[in-house]
């Protein structure tokens, strides 16, 4: 059985507004996973759960072998956590921050601390409040590596940054993880985001886990199709073929999983095969949302 | 377990409480011991100014720990950044009380010891005033105390607010109270210290709202599920 950092088994949480239901997620030990989704989706609402900032209504979590929030504390010894509504101390130096998390873990690395700094070109004597944004998400990036935890958990890391700091602290998160052995898990909007970082996607909707898979396979199970149907052509329904634009004439198609049987029965039908095109993450995730929603309202 | 024991996270949440207010509690000791200065003064100008800076400088402080350690974490956001440590509600809680009660007691007991002496050495003023002086110090304390509990249960700005508005205005009832104990017209001008049953009456009702207030706030915070 594949050791798992993560497990999520019919998790749910009821606000007001908005509720998290039947979430199952296993993320193996190792993996960069990737949660993805639209504002509002409940991608935060997860992480809250895992960190212990908010607990379930129903369901159970285990996070690194621990049963929380029973053994929540024991967890949140060896989880980092980086959010872009998570704050340092404003009138506070780095340095003072540093100081702070190394008398909390005795696992912090000084040494690999250091190297942080300097790759992320951060000097410890700066005040926070002086920081930019994407200084501050490489604060909170530096102070959760250098305590080595064994999973570290990033909510929206990228979220509000302009395009350079969003590529400078991605490409820094891309670096100190290439070389790591650690369990990832990431969240973000961003599609292009999630695919650059991580190796399992799980896409999240109105509270639902829509789809969660390995990248490759993701990526591999998704095609689109594009057709040209002569009059009087009727296509054949395929299991998990859906149109999602274009026109009678031209309609364009999203299959999953795609066989190239497929093409073969569509040409057989009449229609010309005109394209079929592997599908960016986003479309998938478009695609994918949308079909869930339509399955929901049916 | 390859971090430190638990009992080591609310020391560090209490150090570092007291070092974000470490530049309020240095500022009040001199502003206090300049009130104990007024009150030995013996002219009625100077007693009844240092009374109200004493009064101040001890509400200021209780009012300012509350709302930065507890209130502002909150508002500030950097709550989520302390509970994403490893530290339970419960000790999170405790480190909270415990700050409070060192930032404020730190100033609040050489200012107390500070009154009694003021109060033994200075010729103008009846050593009678003693049980008095505790009373009303001990009121502060109550005073904070209930802050402290609005903060940390309702985590809100205008709540802990709407507890310093409701403390100051509870202070000048007791100072109205005290006034008219009936011992207090007897033994406030008495040469030696006394405490009237009424007077120990009082005390005891302050210590008992102390405890209820300090229980409710650790007993409400410790059983939040949701920080966020």
């Amino acid at each position: 059985m594949t050791d798992l950092a993560v497990r999520f088994e019919g998790v749910g949480k009821t606000y007001p507004f908005f509720t998290l239901e039947g979430i199952d997620l296993d993320v193996p030990t190792g993996t960069i996973a990737g949660l993805v989704g639209a504002n509002g989706a409940g991608k935060s609402t997860i992480i809250r759960i895992l960190i212990g900032l908010v607990q379930q209504d129903r369901g159970n979590v285990r996070v690194l072998g621990y049963d929380l929030p029973k053994h929540l504390v024991a967890a949140k010894g060896e989880i980092g956590f980086v959010s872009e509504d998570l704050r340092l101390y404003a009138s506070a130096t780095l340095a003072w921050h540093i100081n702070f998390i190394r008398s909390i873990f005795g696992t912090w690395d000084s040494a690999y601390a250091d190297r942080l700094l300097q790759r992320f070109d951060l000097k410890p004597a700066q005040k926070i409040r002086g920081l930019s944004r994407g200084q501050r998400i490489k604060a909170g990036l530096m102070l959760a590596l250098a305590r080595r935890p064994r999973l570290l958990v990033l909510d929206e890391p990228t979220a509000g940054l302009d395009p350079i700091a969003r590529r400078e602290v991605l490409a820094a998160l891309t670096d100190v993880l290439a070389d790591e052995d650690r369990t990832v898990l990431f969240s973000s909007q961003n599609t292009l985001d999630i695919e650059q970082i991580s190796d399992q996607i799980t896409f999240i909707d109105r509270g639902r886990i829509v789809e969660s898979a390995d990248k490759e396979s993701l990526l591999e199970s998704w095609r689109s199709i594009r057709l040209r149907v002569p009059p009087g052509v009727v296509l054949p329904t395929l299991p998990g073929v859906m149109r999602d634009g274009g026109t009678d004439r031209v309609p364009h198609l999203t299959a999953k999983p795609f066989e190239p049987a497929m093409a073969e029965a569509f040409q057989a039908a009449g229609a010309t095969v005109e394209a079929v095109k592997r599908m960016t993450l986003e479309e998938i995730f478009v695609a994918g949302v949308m079909r869930e929603r339509e399955s929901t309202r049916g | 377990m390859s971090h430190t024991p638990p009992s080591s996270i609310v020391q560090q949440l209490v150090f570092k409480d007291l070092f974000f207010l470490r530049w309020a509690i240095v500022g009040s000791l001199p502003t206090g011991i300049v009130a104990l200065g007024l009150l030995a003064s013996g002219s009625g100008a100077g007693y009844y100014a240092g009374q109200v800076l004493l009064v101040t400088v001890l509400i200021a402080l209780g009012a300012l720990a509350a709302t930065l350690t507890v209130v502002d974490e909150s508002k500030e956001q950097t709550l989520p950044f302390i509970m994403s440590l490893p530290v339970s509600s419960r000790q999170f809680a405790a480190a909270k009380i415990l700050a409070n009660a060192l930032i404020f007691g730190s100033i609040w007991t050489p200012l107390l010891l500070g009154t009694l002496v003021v109060i033994q050495i200075s010729a103008h003023l009846p050593n009678g005033l003693t049980a008095y002086a505790v009373l009303i110090l001990t009121e502060i304390v109550m005073s904070t105390c209930l802050i402290l509990a609005v903060a940390m249960v309702t985590e809100s700005l205008p709540w802990t607010i709407g507890a310093i508005i409701f403390g100051n205005l509870f202070l000048n009832a007791f100072f109205y109270i005290v006034g008219h104990l009936p011992s207090f017209a007897i033994t406030a001008e008495s040469p030696t210290v006394a405490w009237p049953p009424d007077a120990i009456a009082l005390l005891l009702a302050e210590i008992v709202s102390i405890v209820l207030l300090l229980g409710v706030a650790y007993f409400v915070s410790s059983r939040r599920k949701d920080i966020v």
